[in-house]
C-alpha cells in the first residue's frame, strides 16, 4: 500500500484525471472531495461491497425456498 | 403475520447494485418465520430472501444515520414500525450467510425502505445462518 501524508487543502492525483482532495481532517474522520470525469464511478467501499453482495444474493434468492430455510434454521 | 401477507415498500434510491429498482414487495408467512421474501414488483426484477436480523443476532441494533431516519420517516416510529432484515447469501464454503452489517430497514408505517449500509459495522457481513451440512437443498 502506498502511504502519502496530506493535510487539509492538499490533494493527490490519480490517472484518468482524478483528483482527491482533503477538505477537512478531524480526529475521527476526514472529508474528501473527489474531482473526476463523469465516466469515473466513485463509491464508498462499503456501498460497493454491499452492491456485490446484493448481486450474489439476488442470484441465490431465485433458488432459495424461504419455507425450507425456516425449517432447517429452527432445527439448528 | 398472516399467511403470505404481502406489503409494498418504496426504496427511493433502490438498493446498491439495483439502483433502478425502487418498488419492492415483501412477502411473509408464519411458517417462513424468521425468513421473508423481498422482490421487485417489476417482472424479472431481483428477488431476495431475507431474515429478521434479531433472529440471527439477539439484541441486534443498527445505528441509522440522520438522513436515513428522515428518508424512512422514522422520526416518530416505534420499535414495532421498523423491520430490520439481513439479506441472505450463499457463503463461500457452502452454507448460507446473512448480511448483518448492511441491514435493509423497512418502515411499515410509511411504506418506505432502504439499505442502511454502514449502519451496523460491528456485525459481520456474512454471519453464518446455516452451515454447508445444514443447508442441503434449501
Amino acid at each position: 500500500m502506498l502511504i502519502i501524508r496530506r493535510v487539509e487543502g492538499e490533494s493527490i492525483l490519480l490517472s484518468g484525471g482524478v483528483e482527491v482532495k482533503v477538505l477537512e481532517a478531524g480526529p475521527r474522520k476526514v472529508v474528501l472531495g473527489v474531482i473526476a470525469p463523469p465516466e469515473v464511478v466513485v463509491l464508498r467501499k462499503e456501498v460497493a461491497e454491499a452492491g456485490e453482495a446484493n448481486r450474489r444474493a439476488a442470484q441465490a434468492g431465485g433458488r432459495l425456498d424461504a419455507g425450507q430455510l425456516a425449517r432447517r434454521f429452527r432445527r439448528k | 403475520m398472516e399467511k403470505n401477507a404481502a406489503e409494498r415498500f418504496r426504496f427511493r434510491g433502490g438498493l446498491p447494485a439495483f439502483e433502478e429498482e425502487t418498488e419492492f414487495r415483501l412477502t411473509a408467512a408464519a411458517e417462513w418465520d424468521p425468513f421473508v421474501v423481498l422482490e421487485s414488483v417489476r417482472q424479472g426484477g431481483p428477488r431476495f430472501v431475507c431474515v429478521r436480523a434479531e433472529a440471527v443476532a439477539a439484541g441486534y441494533k443498527a445505528h441509522l444515520a440522520a438522513e436515513a431516519e428522515v428518508e424512512l420517516g422514522a422520526g416518530g416510529a416505534g420499535p414495532e414500525d421498523l423491520l430490520y432484515l439481513a439479506v441472505v447469501n450463499e457463503a463461500p464454503g457452502g452454507g448460507l450467510a446473512a448480511n448483518l452489517a448492511a441491514p435493509i430497514v423497512l418502515n411499515k408505517r410509511t411504506g418506505v425502505g432502504l439499505q442502511a449500509v454502514g449502519a451496523a459495522p460491528e456485525y459481520p457481513a456474512q454471519a453464518t445462518i446455516l452451515g454447508p451440512g445444514e443447508r442441503e437443498s434449501c
